[in-house]
């Protein structure tokens, strides 16, 4: 596991490099490469986030259409996923904001006020993708936004914060009352 | 809290990633990035980023083409200064190349003539002048140095060419401001020349639009010998550098912004994990 990981750390930026150099260079096949390395993982992103498919279409439209066009800004600072996630996420969060859905549900769902013996226990948990990703579609968009940004993308909460231009606080106890929320619908047996 | 449900989302994180995207995202995304219609695309969409800028430049461009038609049609409408001045002779020792160029004289009818033009001159200059990109952008090799470029060279000899008697004042302070004008022009250019490289399309859009203003420099250059009046020539020569100079300036100012969103928006592109 570790191997791979360090192999793919290795090997994958190079791979980016090439394909990304020869978009530079206007080869449109190259483009067509990029787009179906990334598209799915960049829908999928996306949609966990604006949790709608034809916003999350849209999302990776504009997302891809606005990286091709910017790449002369793109100097390998990151990789080339890293840069285009970014920027999806932006494009899904500003998306979900177009919308007026508030991105902070804070007290705004009685979650807050869950008596302890609710909290699911995780550990007795069987858990599954399936009912995980439809427990995560239920959660109001603040939570869901939080939650995924940490739980899927894997940016840690300071960064998440930075994203959503809040405190580092409220990330973690957005977070925390997120994942509340899911184990308990799993646990509702939401499917 | 316990976190078996991070670990479980990372062993199985590529299973969450199921959604097939619509196939015809990539169609509609290669045609907007399409090279044969990139070009096309792409300077329509510089022009809506900077539309307010260009709006500002076309103000000016047409503040200077008014500026000159107001000045010809003053011509016209004065055929008493142009009916003097034809007639008389070369009398300037200085000037043995403008044997063709009619002079101002010493002539009394004509001596309140050097005065008006001198005193609106000045004033003029202070105007623009006081916008505060003139003077807070005055770099240092602003001072006239013997410096060979072609716009130099240009200017020089023609306004030495112009020194008579009557209006030698006029024609020095002018001369001089002229040179200043024109030096600093030639700064802004590099300066702007510099950009070429990044952005292309919008050094050439940039470069018409100064060169639209230049061209009309030369054809008010081109005027100077012919024309008997001099000082309005010169003067509208003395404001086309200065419009020149505030639309470089203009457009220095773009590209700053364009470099500073750029950066600040690679900067918050850059920072994932």
């Amino acid at each position: 596991m570790n191997a791979k990981i360090a192999e793919l750390e290795i090997i994958e930026p190079i791979l980016h490099d090439e394909l990304v150099e020869q978009c530079k260079r206007g080869e449109s096949r190259a483009f067509a490469a990029l787009y179906q390395k990334y598209a799915r993982a960049m829908y999928n992103t996306s949609l966990r986030i604006v949790n709608h498919t034809g916003d999350a279409e849209d999302v990776i439209q504009e997302a891809f259409t606005d990286a091709f066009r910017s790449l002369g800004e793109f100097h390998y600072r990151s990789t080339f996923g890293a840069w285009l996630k970014r920027i999806v996420i932006n494009k899904s969060i500003n998306q979900l904001r177009r919308r007026k859905m508030d991105l902070i549900d804070i007290d705004k769902t009685n979650i807050g006020h869950l008596p302890d013996e609710d909290t699911p226990d995780e550990q007795e948990m069987g858990l599954k993708v399936e009912e995980i990703k439809k427990a995560v579609a239920l959660l109001p968009n603040g939570y869901r936004t939080v939650l995924t940004l940490y739980l899927f993308e894997g940016y840690d909460q300071e960064e998440i914060a930075e994203i959503l231009q809040v405190s580092h606080a409220t990330v973690r106890t957005q977070y925390m009352r997120a994942k509340q929320k899911l184990l308990q619908f799993i646990k509702q047996g939401v499917s | 809290m316990n976190n078996r449900l991070e670990q479980f989302v990372r062993d199985h994180r590529e299973e969450f990633d199921t959604a097939e995207p619509d196939n015809n995202i990539w169609e509609k995304i290669s045609r907007d990035i399409d090279p044969g219609k990139k070009k096309q695309t792409s300077v329509i969409r510089i022009q809506s980023r900077w539309i307010k800028w260009s709006a500002a430049a076309a103000v000016i461009i047409l503040i200077g083409g008014g500026a000159l038609w107001y000045l010809k049609t003053g011509n016209a409408t004065q055929p008493i200064d142009v009916a003097h001045q034809p007639a008389r002779p070369n009398s300037d020792p200085n000037s043995p190349n403008n044997t063709n160029n009619p002079n101002k004289t010493s002539d009394p009818n004509n001596t309140s003539d050097p005065n008006n033009p001198n005193n609106t001159n000045t004033n003029d200059t202070n105007n623009t002048k006081g916008t505060p990109d003139h003077l807070a952008q005055t770099p240092a090799g602003a001072n006239p140095s013997p410096d060979k470029n072609p716009t130099l060279a240009d200017i020089r000899p023609d306004v030495n060419k112009s020194g008579s008697k009557g209006s030698s004042d006029l024609d020095a302070s002018v001369n001089e401001e002229m040179y200043h004008y024109a030096r600093l022009v030639e700064l802004k250019h590099k300066e702007l020349k510099a950009i070429e490289k990044d952005e292309p399309l919008l050094y050439k859009q940039f470069a018409a639009d100064v060169s639209r203003l230049d061209s009309v420099y030369h054809g008010l250059q081109d005027q100077l010998p012919k024309n008997p009046n001099r000082e309005q020539i010169l003067e509208a020569m003395l404001q086309n550098l200065q419009l020149q100079m505030g639309l470089l300036n203009h457009q220095l100012d773009i590209i700053r912004q364009i470099n500073h969103s750029k950066k600040t928006e690679y900067e918050k592109a850059y920072k994932t994990s």
